[in-house]
């Protein structure tokens, strides 16, 4: 699988890709995509998708996808040749719809066949002419629609594709993206391995939100707070302990051993003696 | 135009008399005892006025005032507001556990030790003192102070109030503070971070009158919401 | 990203997917898109089969969702075409509204990035380079770079903003000249402000009528409300902000405080919780709040000489649409907006108060976190 290498991190522009990083290997990113599609609701985004940079790096760790550059291929003008080549086959796709074109035409035409007839009708009865409008039937009218259609470029569809659907060219990125010893990433990866979906928890008031399974159709069971030293400070340990329970998880503070060589993680929970 | 919570509370309380302070007649003062963590009274009856006159401390055995009953219950009074009833409004003596009366120098030494950032505590507790609020702590949604109109047995606290020095940055984290204001904001209450400019040697009582603070009220904003019913207009 | 460890090789891609047949893009140029909703989310992986279909359905659904193409017809959509030197979309052909979009120099239209490709994804703008035409792929790399930039949240606010029904423009540092505000402006603003809660504006504030009309609204209202007490025992009532343009009360007694304290002391600057003092325990103990009142909120310090590090500038201004909004003559935005990235932290005081100096419409902090999600933030400062 192969990331493009966007805002310092990697992107995912391919849903087959996306759907795989995150059924198979709970990688969740973030669709930063504007849809085009109406009755979206403005929250909703669709592709690309943009991994953190810590997912990017656990990717590249885990040999699960390469991250590129394709910057300089992108940005490249094209050859006279590609330039050729590229327009050819854009014309030979507009052209190629010609026989499609007039084929939803005629499906249209059969689809509001009934109100033609009729309009066709009034119209001659209005010129007077009433045998032509007894005699009208629909394969009167798909013939001369079929007879009189013509190809207009303009009316060619376009697709604008997500990924780059043109061979193109990058430079394979190894990082580090972050700094892989730090406790925050050492945290991050350690939940990953133990089989959880963990996202970024900042817009919670958290480090890290931890799911069960997909967040599609789970909760996050826990918040995580990580924590430079195993001392938690009174307020900030209040903080995060109620935060956790108006949103219903558990808070967990996470730390190094001393040796920094093990993860500890401290579970707390609120109990309310009057209840 | 900034407008803020403040919620009556369901209670049988319907209006009562209340005096914001315990004012102390013919010159005798409130008699408290410096435990090491906070100040005790012992006295039962002044427990009660202290508590019924500007909801000052908190029962020993209870969640608010004094009302277990119990003969041995007392009112623990907080370090700032303690302060205050002592060397501002001067209506409360303490006294070390030897017996011995603290003075201001003394109190504030034994205080330090306590909470590093007790001047700059007092003084936003001074602050906010002055305009009438009552204010509690605020340790049980993770902030220095709860504030309340009138009393807490009436009203929910408007704001959860944070002390900051120009030295802590950690309350500005994006994290941080989005916790503590969706906590706040789950409870009708807004945060009121008060920023405190550096305070000089505070020796005396008055010296507080050098330290400054500038008020922060950050909102969550439901952005949809509201352009969605300007367009209804 | 640090550049010294990373060492890099080329690599030919050629893509899995290839451009849609002409059938499939008349199919699927109309696909509704229906949304997911599954109900109650689980708290607890039990491994059940229950559950594994459920998921199944879920990740089908959102697949179908993340699939939509963006297919037009040739003619359908504005044209423009990238120009990399100077970093703008030149527009060559319009469709549509376009008046929200855009500016103009020389006689020509272009489109700033975040314009471009969000015109691009929500369907409406064919761009071009060199000839081609760009795929979303290769607009993010042109528009938006490959290396980490303010541009990615910049692009995601504008996005979301434009989505939830703003017009989102660049942001005017000029002041724009305010007619005389007469007492009937006030009465009107007050009024909005609360019955609609929208900020009244500053140029308002500053009008001479603005603290009468607004005492003269509060006794009536006053007089209404003490009614109501004895009425209900449950009530909740949203306590105005009163706004004390005179200066603070002299203390009764004589104050010992140094004389460079006071001149220090600047009456511009407002507390936002002051409204306990119109309460009658404030006015029988006055003396007593006074004496203890030494604590002084800090003035508007509009000196220049202590330069503040702010990383942070207004970034764009929000106008409503039903406000006549006009591009060549922009009234005063709704809001100006500033773009907390993530692992920013929030502006303090300093810093929101040396901003607001040049400008008057409310302030909206509007972060975007690691996970992209959008929240916004309304900040109040003394």
């Amino acid at each position: 699988m192969i990331l493009t290498l966007l805002n310092g991190t990697g992107f995912i522009f391919n849903v087959n890709d996306y759907m795989e990083l995150r059924s198979k290997h709970r990688i969740m990113g973030a669709p930063v995509g504007t849809a085009n599609t109406k009755g979206w609701s403005p929250n909703q985004s669709t592709l690309p998708v943009e991994l953190s940079k810590f997912e990017t790096q656990l990717v590249l760790d885990e040999h699960i996808a390469q991250l590129v550059d394709k910057s300089q291929a992108l940005k490249a003008p094209p050859t006279p040749e590609k330039l050729q080549e590229y327009q050819a086959d854009f014309e030979s796709r507009l052209v190629a719809q010609e026989t499609s074109l007039k084929r939803e035409k005629l499906r249209e035409t059969e689809r509001y066949m009934d109100k033609i007839l009729t309009g066709k009708r009034n119209k001659l009865l209005k010129q007077g002419n009433m045998d032509k409008a007894a005699a009208l039937t629909a394969e009167d009218v798909l013939k001369e629609m079929s007879d009189n259609f013509k190809f207009d470029r303009q009316n060619a569809l376009v697709e604008l594709p997500c990924e780059h659907l043109r061979e193109h060219s990058g430079e394979k990125i190894y990082g580090p993206l972050v700094d892989t010893n730090s406790l925050k990433y050492r945290i991050f990866k350690d939940l990953w391995k133990r089989g959880k979906f963990v996202t970024s928890g900042d817009a919670f008031g958290a480090d890290f939100l931890v799911y069960p399974g997909d967040p599609l159709i789970y909760h996050a069971s826990h918040i995580v707070i990580v924590q430079d030293t195993p001392v938690i400070k009174p307020l900030e340990l209040v903080a995060k302990v109620r935060l956790s329970v108006i949103v219903n998880k558990s808070c967990v503070f996470a730390y190094d051993s001393e040796d920094s060589k093990e993860i500890h993680y401290q579970t707390v929970s609120w109990w309310n003696p009057s209840k | 135009m900034f407008t803020f919570q403040c919620k009556r509370k369901r209670c049988p309380y319907k209006s009562f008399n209340f005096s914001p302070f315990p004012i102390c007649e013919n010159g005798e003062s409130y008699q408290g005892t410096f435990s090491g963590f906070s100040v005790e009274i012992q006295d039962p009856v002044q427990a009660q006025s202290l508590y019924d006159n500007g909801c000052f401390g908190k029962g020993s055995k209870s969640r608010g005032g004094p009302a277990s009953g119990d003969a041995d219950e007392t009112l623990l009074l907080g370090l700032e507001e303690s302060c205050f009833l002592a060397f501002y409004l001067e209506v409360l003596s303490i006294e070390d556990l030897s017996g011995s009366v603290m003075d201001f120098q003394a109190f504030l030494t034994a205080a330090k030790q306590l909470n590093e950032r007790f001047v700059e505590n007092l003084a936003c507790y001074l602050y906010l003192k002055s305009k009438n609020w009552v204010i509690k702590s605020g340790i049980k949604f993770g902030g220095d102070f709860l504030i309340y109109k009138q009393s807490p047995r009436l009203y929910h606290a408007s704001f959860l109030v944070t002390v900051q020095t120009p030295c802590d940055v950690d309350y500005y984290q994006s994290k941080n503070l989005k916790g503590v204001q969706r906590v706040a904001e789950t409870s009708d209450k807004d945060v009121l971070l008060l920023r405190v400019a550096q305070a000089g040697d505070v020796s005396r009582p008055e010296h507080l009158q050098e330290i400054t603070v500038t008020e922060t009220i950050v909102r969550r904003f439901n952005y949809s919401t509201f352009v969605q019913s300007k367009q209804q207009q | 990203m640090e550049k010294k460890t990373t060492f890099s090789n080329c690599l030919q891609i050629i893509p899995k997917t290839s451009f849609l047949r002409p059938e499939e893009l008349i199919t699927h140029r109309h696909v509704e898109f229906e949304a997911h909703s599954g109900g109650l989310k689980r708290t607890q992986n039990e491994v059940s089969a229950a559950e594994l279909e459920e998921l199944q359905r879920a990740q089908d659904s959102l697949r179908a969702q993340l699939s939509v193409p963006r297919i037009e017809r040739l003619g359908g959509r504005a044209l423009a075409r990238w120009q990399e030197k100077q970093q703008v979309a030149e527009v060559i052909r319009k469709d549509g509204k376009f008046e929200n979009f855009g500016y103009s120099n020389q006689g020509k239209l272009y489109l700033e990035y975040y314009e471009a490709l969000f015109l691009l994804e929500v369907g409406r703008l064919q761009l071009e380079y060199y000839e081609t035409i760009v795929s979303v792929e290769q607009a993010y790399v042109l528009l938006l770079g490959e290396l980490e930039s303010e541009k990615y949240e910049h692009y995601l606010v504008y996005s979301a903003l434009s989505r939830a029904g703003y017009i989102v423009v660049k942001h005017q540092p000029q002041r724009l000249a305010q007619p005389a505000v007469t007492s009937e402006d006030c009465i009107w603003a007050l009024l909005k402000a609360k019955v609609q809660s929208q900020p009244v504006p500053e140029h308002i504030k500053d009008s001479p009528f603005y603290t009468l009309v607004e005492k003269r609204m509060e006794d009536v209202k006053d007089i209404i409300v003490s009614q109501k007490i004895e009425a209900s025992p449950v009530r909740e009532e949203a306590i105005d902000f009163h706004f004390d343009t005179q200066k603070r009360k002299a203390p009764a007694e004589p104050s010992k405080e140094p004389a460079t304290k006071r001149a220090k002391f600047c009456p511009t600057g407002q507390s936002l919780v002051d409204q306990l003092k119109n309460e009658t325990s404030y006015a029988k103990f006055e003396k007593l709040f006074q004496k203890f009142d030494i604590v002084q909120l800090e003035g508007k310090d509009y000196t220049t000489d202590e330069s503040i590090d702010c990383p942070l500038k207004i970034t764009f201004d929000l106008h409503l649409h039903n406000e006549g909004f006009k591009k060549s003559s922009p009234k005063a935005p709704a809001f100006n907006v500033i773009i907390l990235p993530p692992r920013f932290d929030f502006p303090h005081h300093k810093q929101i108060s040396n901003i607001l100096k040049f400008h008057t419409a409310p302030l909206l902090v509007v972060s975007v976190s690691e996970s992209k999600q959008i929240q916004a933030f309304l900040y109040h400062i003394s």
